[in-house]
């Protein structure tokens, strides 16, 4: 029988490093998500992977019951937020040129497309996507993908965020208009809006 | 209520809006919202009802729509590694923490103990040089062995040798075996009188060394005489010349060891000066010319001492033997030491290694 997560996140407080890591597993794909296109590098985003999931083990007991994926993002998007601001400190190269295609082409999908030609579209529209995200701004970036990504509410990605619930609304709406422009630009938002009407 | 656009559409109309600008757009934050569910009801109906009255807002909110569902299955991506933790520090790895620290500690110790003993045997506490490290002490003798003083160095040695306070001399243990009633606290008196010259003594050890045969003097120059060292042995030979050319008194009249004792305290502070000059001339006294018949004949009483210890002897050997024994367990402690601090040093090493090994993964 799988433990769930409370009983898994309950063990963890009491120090069992195993229970934690059952949830390092279970949650270790949204977490490297997230960070990868918030930093779009992949180096960094392991980095900060590591870095929240130790901060969550220390963390551990702080937990009151909320959502634990939740909770998790929040302190992965605090790491990545500390790794920008870190980077933009210290710049050694930046951001926008090591940005590459590739550091997304080599991941898989957790979920497969089931045809090849879908499994292309879908591809194609997956590379404009992330582009697209790439090109907002960071903050509006990581509101988007804590909302649309990973399915956070919106009080949630204001605790997240450490920003009041308008500017959550805000910075989602202005992200999502940003995102619909790009699309219409590069051809692919009528293919998604008459897929989504069927 | 926020919904700042519809207000201003209601109550300024489109005539108000820039030429080309998307009106829809001011609904973008209702719109989305609207999506994800986030207004309260009486929002909820304002935009329900902008919907209804404009199809151009209906489309934007159906862009909206595919754009979110769009970035909903983006999914999430693999992740290229496991992020698992290793078990934070056991209770195994805190103690070798502390087991570290300890193994630190230990180390300084004996580095701090082998510094002090290695010093102290450099400044001669221990009575011996540090041969046993290689290391020739300058002036003092050159440590346990009878080792050749040739060097001006044997002057100070001479010195030296005059200020301990039991030295074997050959006239003291000359003077105990002629006296065989003298008690062992007197014959110790004796020996502390060393340095100062008892012509007395001296007198009577050189009568007997002319009743000796000199086949004896050969034994002088034997390499090993454990007792008395040749700086001192030499002195005491100038002192019986000494004594023998200034109290011809004492040498006609065999004395008792008491009397001897008497005479020989009394003799002290003129002898002292000759004394000196024994010290200074202990290094001619070992040359080749001690063979001469001389020297055979100041050397019978070393000889005759050494070949028949006496009861004066016995404690010179202890003594000696002590010192020897002192300075071998010094050296040991030294090393001893030194194998220590090293064992702590390379025992942190390894635990530091393992420990930062374990940190790592």
């Amino acid at each position: 029988m799988a433990d769930s997560v409370p009983d898994l996140v309950r063990r963890a407080q009491r120090g069992e490093i195993a229970a934690f890591n059952m949830l390092v597993i279970r949650h270790q794909n949204a977490a490297y998500s997230l960070a990868l296109r918030f930093l779009r590098t992949r180096e960094a985003a392991e980095d900060v992977t590591q870095e929240a999931f130790v901060r969550a083990w220390r963390a551990i007991d702080t937990f009151r019951g909320e959502r634990f994926r939740s909770w998790l993002l929040r302190i992965v998007a605090n790491a990545a937020r500390d790794e920008l601001r870190r980077r933009k400190r210290r710049p050694q190269r930046s951001l926008d040129e090591t940005w590459d295609d590739s550091d997304m082409a080599p991941i898989d999908p957790v979920e497969p497309d089931p045809g090849p030609q879908e499994r292309a579209e879908q591809a194609e529209l997956r590379g404009v996507l992330e582009r697209a995200l790439a090109e907002l701004p960071e903050d509006w970036r990581m509101v988007v993908l804590l909302s649309d990504v990973h399915g956070m509410s919106y009080e949630e990605i204001a605790d997240a965020v450490d920003a009041p619930l308008g500017t959550v609304k805000s910075r989602l709406s202005r992200a999502r208009g940003r995102l619909r422009q790009l699309l219409i630009e590069s051809g692919e938002l009528p293919g998604l809006a008459q897929r989504r009407k069927r | 209520m926020r919904l700042w656009g519809w207000r201003r559409r209601s109550d300024a109309g489109d005539d108000e809006y820039p030429e080309g600008f998307d009106v829809t757009a001011v609904w973008d934050e209702q719109l989305s919202a609207h999506l994800d569910g986030e207004l309260d009801d009486h929002e909820a109906a304002v935009v329900d009802e902008a919907l209804a009255a404009d199809p151009a807002l209906e489309v934007r909110l159906g862009e909206l729509a595919a754009v979110r569902d769009a970035l909903g299955s983006l999914g999430e991506l693999r992740a290229p590694r496991p992020f698992t933790l290793e078990a934070p520090p056991t209770a195994a790895r805190r103690a070798a923490g502390r087991l570290e620290l300890a193994f630190r500690m230990g180390a300084v110790t004996a580095a701090v103990a082998f510094a002090i003993v290695l010093t102290g045997d450099i400044a001669g506490l221990g009575g011996e040089g540090v041969e046993g490290w290689g290391i020739a002490r300058p002036g003092l003798g050159g440590g346990q062995g009878e080792q050749a003083s040739d060097s001006p160095q044997a002057a100070p040695a001479a010195v030296r040798a005059e200020a301990t306070p039991a030295p074997a001399t050959p006239a003291a243990a000359q003077t105990a075996s002629l006296a065989p009633t003298a008690q062992p606290t007197a014959v110790t008196e004796a020996a502390e009188a060393a340095p100062t010259p008892q012509p007395t003594v001296a007198a009577v050890a050189a009568a007997t060394a002319e009743a000796t045969p000199t086949p004896t003097a050969a034994l002088l120059d034997a390499p090993a005489l454990p007792t008395a060292t040749r700086e001192t042995r030499a002195a005491a030979r100038q002192q019986q010349q000494e004594a023998a050319a200034e109290a011809p008194a004492a040498e006609e009249t065999p004395a008792t060891v008491a009397g001897a004792s008497e005479a020989g305290t009394e003799a002290a502070a003129d002898a002292t000066p000759a004394a000196t000059e024994a010290a200074e001339q202990a290094d001619e006294a070992d040359t080749p010319e001690a063979a001469t018949p001389a020297a055979a004949a100041e050397a019978a009483p070393t000889a005759v001492a050494a070949a028949t210890p006496s009861i004066a002897e016995q404690p010179a050997q202890a003594e000696a033997q002590d010192g020897d024994d002192s300075a071998r367990a010094l050296r040991r402690a030294e090393q001893g030491l030194l194998v220590v601090a090293l064992a702590f040093v390379g025992l942190t090493l390894l635990l530091g290694l393992w420990r930062r090994r374990g940190a790592r993964t």
